[in-house]
């Protein structure tokens, strides 16, 4: 379980950075008080255009970045206090984090089993379980550069999840995917979902929330807009779909924030 | 398995299994360092067999008769031509100015004659020349002309003093040409002791530097470090598993180069000098401290710019400016010395340990000044592996956050 409590994520801004994002300001406020709580077997779907905060927050909770304000926990383990503990549970995943691309796969996923402590044999043991399911066992003898973008993102979500993680997070883990391959990605989530993992994602792709989030938070402008599941959602916005709904969400903040200025 | 046994592991795989990177860390540097030499030592080789094989076109005015008998090694290796007595010189001149004549001598008018009937505190006739100091073939031939004119000149005085003994009035080490007391340990060759610290210094640095800055920026910029980081390993084992591979790469690149130095050069150099090198166990077991702690230092200076540098190029315009201190100590060391150094000197970092080396080098090494060489590289090396580790903690630096 993971349990967000009053997150705020405050960026320092160089003077480089401010020139580069055409602010005056030396701060900005990426996460601004959210609090959340992500249940274990559950995935929970964080929604949000680009640059919501949605990325600063998978970040927060997978100990690359401290909270300004506010906690969070994995299991118990704070993220500030108990990193290595926290990092112990998590597999984290986003377009950032890369494979380096001058190693071969097999040799990468040993790597990284090791730096979770694992032995040889339970590495090679997780590894065929992990490449047999996405159908990369042949490419393993491959360097990561020879990859294609599909099998390059199978091959790091079996690297994030060598350890098998109790804990899942996943930023846009479909993103550039061609269908076939996005397919396998969520399916594979749904399976880890019946295995009782916690997992929370964050999407642009509406229908791939609404098929696999037992939870969807929305954020804008680093503000937890609205959390609950589809269901509770479109109820509340009275919109058919998961797409009308945030589009219903983001005019109706836009029209407002157009009636302060 | 630690977590710096890890990482340290992975980035020895990095460049041993990949062919390219052998070959542009271990193999083409020292190629390219023996075909340098090779060249070098060829062109000098060529250089002087041309100056040997060199006819001295030479132009002689009031020659006086019988010279070309008196000065027969001359004439052998000249072409001459001869200028009559208040003939104009000009063309000749001239000729030396534009570099196709090699000298013009000129004797007085009624030069045996002077010679030959010299009395005791009479004007000594005097043979001017005239060549170019900027023709290397213009100063063979004046050097040629007045050794020559040198032996003509002792003959004279033989027959003047009634024998060549007569001119000779004591020797000194005519039978043993000097009995050497020496430290055989200085005794290496001066051409290596001189540029083997400098190139030391600077191969640790080179072998550092690129690799140094892949592996820190490159795997920022790459995205690859961040998958590091969200493991359980700590980030100090992170930068220490990454700073003792380079450190061992570092220095393997530079061994490689120096032992293919050592051992090429005396024979890529052949006719350039002595180029042979002895060292005792003790001065190697010194040499392998410096370079340790040097390469040390320069991999914790080449990380500390890496961290900070958000991608490979930015670190690679910060490193220039290093490199060139680099390159300036060690030429400062090339001429310096010669009166010993201060113990100040042997404090300050990258520099203490070039001239530690060319004290080591020639034999000159105390303990004392080795042991502060060595310690004061390695405390600065800590301090900037410490300051390195905390810039891994720092996610201002690690994710420009």
């Amino acid at each position: 379980m993971i349990q967000i409590q009053n997150l705020t994520k405050i960026y320092k801004l160089s003077k480089r950075q401010q020139k580069e994002q055409n602010v005056k300001a030396g701060t900005k406020i990426a996460v601004n008080n959210v609090s959340m709580t992500i249940e274990k077997g559950k995935i929970h779907g964080i929604l949000g255009t680009n640059g919501a905060g949605k990325t600063t927050m998978l970040r927060c909770m997978a100990t690359l970045l401290k909270p300004t304000e506010g906690t969070i926990t994995v299991n118990g383990a704070d993220t500030v206090r108990d990193g290595e503990q926290v990092r112990r549970m998590i597999g984290f995943l986003t377009n950032e984090i890369k494979l380096d691309p001058q190693f071969r796969l097999r040799y990468l996923v040993h790597f990284f089993g090791r730096l979770h402590g694992m032995d040889e044999e339970a590495i090679e043991r997780r590894k065929t379980e992990l490449f047999d399911r996405f159908g990369i066992t042949e490419f393993q003898d491959k360097l990561v550069e020879e990859l294609s973008t599909g099998m390059k993102q199978k091959a790091a979500i079996a690297v994030s999840l060598i350890h098998d993680p109790e804990v899942i997070i996943f930023d846009e883990p479909t993103s550039g995917l061609d269908i076939i391959t996005a397919r396998a990605v969520t399916d594979y989530l749904l399976e880890l979902k019946k295995q009782g993992k916690t997992i929370v994602i964050s999407t642009h792709i509406m229908s791939e929330a609404e098929k696999l989030c037992d939870r969807i938070s929305i954020i804008m402008d680093g503000k937890k807009e609205m959390e609950g599941s589809l269901e509770e959602i479109l109820q509340r916005t009275g919109e058919r779909d998961l797409e009308d709904a945030f589009f219903a969400l983001y005019c109706g903040l836009e029209l407002e924030k157009g009636e302060n200025a | 398995m630690s977590g710096i046994k890890i990482i340290f592991n992975k980035e020895m795989h990095r460049v041993w299994k990949d062919p390219k990177m052998i070959l542009s860390l271990f193999i083409l540097p020292v190629v390219m360092m023996i075909l340098i030499y090779g060249l070098i030592g060829m062109l000098g080789s060529r250089s002087q067999e041309q100056m040997e094989q060199h006819r001295s076109v030479v132009w002689i005015q009031n020659a006086p008769e019988g010279l070309e008998s008196q000065l027969p090694s001359f004439f052998q290796e000249a072409d001459v031509s001869y200028l009559s007595a208040g003939e104009a010189t000009d063309a000749v001149t001239q000729g030396i100015y534009d570099g196709t004549i090699d000298l013009l001598a000129v004797f007085p008018e009624n030069f045996l004659e002077q010679v030959n009937h010299y009395a005791e505190g009479g004007v000594h006739p005097d043979v001017e020349t005239y060549y170019n100091p900027t023709e290397s073939y213009s100063q063979l031939a004046r050097e040629r002309f007045v050794s020559a004119m040198q032996e003509y000149e002792k003959q004279l005085l033989a027959d003047r003093f009634g024998g060549e003994d007569m001119l000779t009035a004591f020797t000194v080490d005519a039978a043993t040409g000097g009995n050497v007391i020496m430290d055989t340990k200085k005794a290496g060759s001066e051409y290596l002791s001189m540029m083997l610290p400098y190139l030391i210094t600077l191969l640790l640095f080179a072998g550092t530097m690129s690799l140094g800055t892949d592996t820190i920026s490159g795997e920022k910029e790459r995205g690859t470090m961040a998958s590091m980081l969200v493991t359980p390993v700590k980030r100090s084992s992170i930068v220490l598993g990454k700073l003792l591979s380079l450190t061992v790469l570092s220095l393997i690149s530079a061994l490689i180069y120096i032992v293919a130095m050592v051992v090429a050069m005396p024979k890529a150099m052949a006719g350039m000098g002595d180029m042979t090198l002895t060292l005792d166990a003790g001065q190697i077991v010194m040499i392998a401290f410096i370079m340790l702690t040097l390469a040390f230092l320069y991999v914790a200076l080449v990380g500390i710019v890496a961290v900070y540098a958000r991608t490979v190029k930015e670190a690679g315009s910060y490193i220039t400016p290093i490199y060139l201190i680099v390159i300036v100590a060690g030429i400062i060391t090339m001429f310096s010395g010669i009166d010993g150094h201060s113990s100040m000197e042997y404090l300050i970092p990258i520099y203490n340990s070039s001239i530690a080396l060319g004290d080591i080098f020639s034999g000159e090494l105390e303990m004392m000044p080795f042991l502060l060489a060595v310690s004061s590289t390695l405390v600065v090396g800590a301090i900037l592996t410490w300051g390195i580790t905390k810039a891994f903690g720092d996610e201002r630096v690690m994710f420009h956050a």
